[in-house]
């Protein structure tokens, strides 16, 4: 357990380093502040942008994606990279079991994409708090951050976080860049409508009508939500789960 | 003198059919013991056998008394292990990478790395990141994650590949202080030089076979007196001599050149005799005239 831990923590450690990702999330806090800052503009373009739950709605539904992407990106070398650099035989010659290794990549993972979500939201958050004209209060802002947060970022990172690291220990990480590009690429271009959206949607899905419901339709289909939920949590756990039963990935114990 | 490192019988055939290792045999005590061939020859397949990486298809190889694949967790406790391409992690410190791989080897005492940091002459630069370091530190950086804890066996593949002399004069001397106190290094090169000056067992792998094993000095004897040199005119001599000799090594001149020979039945009368050095005894081992 403590050397799951190790790996965890100096993989989490290692990520919060990398300058790409900052880089990554400041252009996506850029982008998102543009779409959605409370200025005259955008006030007379959406409809609801005085109301918090429907900025952090947007931020979770759409602007966060570009932020999930390039931590797909980001995230699907570790393993690959272990292999080329050395690291994986030095760390098979250790004490390390094989499920230590790799709980300890995927949760550092996890806990990495978790954190930097809930940067970025915290981020634009508060933003938004300072700089909207209305006078709104704090619980305001405070209530639909925690249901992203709850609702929203913990099976979105799962899945992000599991899928890039596990499916790259087992497949060409090029065709994995294809895959991922493909789903994000729906995920982006889907138009939002009052019916159930498709259940694998990554941010789009009806997870994120736990934020916000348009009052014109203020249904929730639960089984879509519970869909949405099952794809992105059990996407993450199955592929994790492939490469802990992957055979020759690890020295034979 | 115990045996700490015994290989007995061991083969390694890849999934792709190729026969890394050749029913190899040979035995380790304390010390820095040598294991000489050239790129190809075995050498990486037996380390990482050796450190349990890789599983033998046939034959045991027992460190310290125990098994690599019956008890692979009582030989990972026991021993270090520097592989030849290790780029490491760029953006940790080198004390965070060092503290990383001593956690996992259960070594939790931030102590006990600034120690070995202080060993290997890095403790300067524990804070510096690995990627901002130059190719002679990565190695001091890892052969210190290698040293942490003092296993009593030491595997170091290729460690002075690539250094400049300085470093490497250092290397050889932080390996040889290692092996003191009856602690085992094993040092795979293909420098005979880092093997002449540190080993005085060795082991020579060619294409998977051991070709020989033994002391520094019994294999000296092999081509002792036999070893000499030869003045040539020209490329066309050179051709000839080695259609009939084993030719060691050339030295061009402004007239002529200098071909070192192995001469074993004294058929060059013009020759001068030289004393020969590992490096010849190596040279002539790769030429497969050795144990004839």
């Amino acid at each position: 357990m403590r050397n799951m831990c190790s790996v965890l923590h100096y993989e989490f450690k290692m990520q919060f380093q990398r300058l790409a990702a900052w880089g990554v999330l400041l252009a996506a806090a850029a982008l998102s502040l543009l779409d959605n800052f409370p200025s005259a503009g955008n006030l007379a373009r959406l409809e609801f942008l005085n109301e918090p739950a429907y900025f952090v709605y947007r931020i979770v539904s759409l602007d966060s994606l570009v932020l999930l992407f390039g931590l797909m990106f980001l995230l699907a070398g570790r393993i690959p990279l272990d292999a080329k650099t050395g690291m994986k035989s030095l760390l098979m010659a250790s004490p390390l079991k094989k499920w230590q290794y790799v709980l300890g990549k995927l949760l550092g993972g996890f806990l990495y994409v978790f954190s930097m979500l809930c940067i970025f939201l915290f981020l634009n958050t508060a933003v938004y708090f300072i700089g909207t004209p209305f006078k709104i209060s704090l619980i305001e802002c405070a209530v639909p951050v925690v249901k992203a947060v709850l609702a929203s970022f913990i099976p979105v990172s799962l899945f992000v976080s599991f899928c890039s690291i596990a499916l790259p220990g087992m497949i060409d990480i090029r065709f994995f860049y294809v895959l991922a590009a493909i789903l994000f690429g729906f995920n982006a271009a889907y138009v939002g409508s009052a019916e159930a959206m498709p259940f694998y949607l990554i941010t789009s899905g009806d997870l994120a009508r736990l934020i916000w419901v348009h009052p014109g339709w203020p249904f929730v289909d639960m089984g879509s939500v519970i869909a949405n939920g099952c794809f992105l949590a059990g996407s993450g756990f199955v592929s994790g789960c492939l490469l802990f039963l992957k055979h020759r990935f690890w020295r034979s114990e | 003198m115990s045996t700490n490192i015994e290989i007995s019988h061991v083969t390694k055939t890849y999934k792709n059919g190729v026969t890394a290792l050749d029913d190899v045999s040979f035995h380790a005590g304390s010390g820095v013991f040598g294991l000489l061939g050239h790129n190809g020859a075995g050498k990486t397949t037996l380390m990482k056998a050796l450190v349990t990486v890789l599983t033998p298809s046939a034959g045991t190889i027992r460190i310290c008394g125990f098994d690599t694949v019956k008890q692979g967790n009582e030989v990972r406790a026991r021993i270090g292990y520097l592989p030849q391409e290790l780029a490491m992690y760029p953006s940790l410190s080198v004390f965070d990478f060092v503290n990383y791989m001593a956690e996992l080897k259960g070594i939790h005492n931030k102590k006990a790395v600034s120690s070995v940091l202080e060993q290997v002459e890095m403790l300067e630069f524990s804070r510096r990141r690995i990627g901002q370091l130059s190719g002679g530190m990565k190695r001091r950086v890892g052969i210190a994650q290698a040293l942490v804890g003092n296993p009593q066996i030491l595997v170091v593949d290729e460690p002075t590949a690539g250094l400049d002399p300085e470093e490497r004069v250092r290397f050889r001397g932080l390996l040889s202080r290692y092996a003191r106190e009856g602690r085992t290094v094993l040092l795979s090169t293909h420098i005979v030089e880092d093997i002449h000056q540190l080993c005085e067992e060795l082991a020579v792998l060619r294409k998977g076979h051991l070709f020989y094993a033994g002391t520094s000095a019994a294999l000296l004897e092999r081509v002792k007196d036999r070893v000499k040199i030869l003045h040539l005119e020209n490329e066309n001599q050179l051709i000839e001599l080695q259609k009939k000799s084993v030719v060691l090594s050339t030295t061009y001149e402004s007239q002529g050149l200098t071909a070192r020979i192995m001469d074993e039945n004294g058929l060059y009368p013009q020759t001068k005799p030289v004393t020969a050095t590992l490096e010849d005894a190596y040279v002539y081992c790769m030429g497969g005239k050795a144990h004839a």
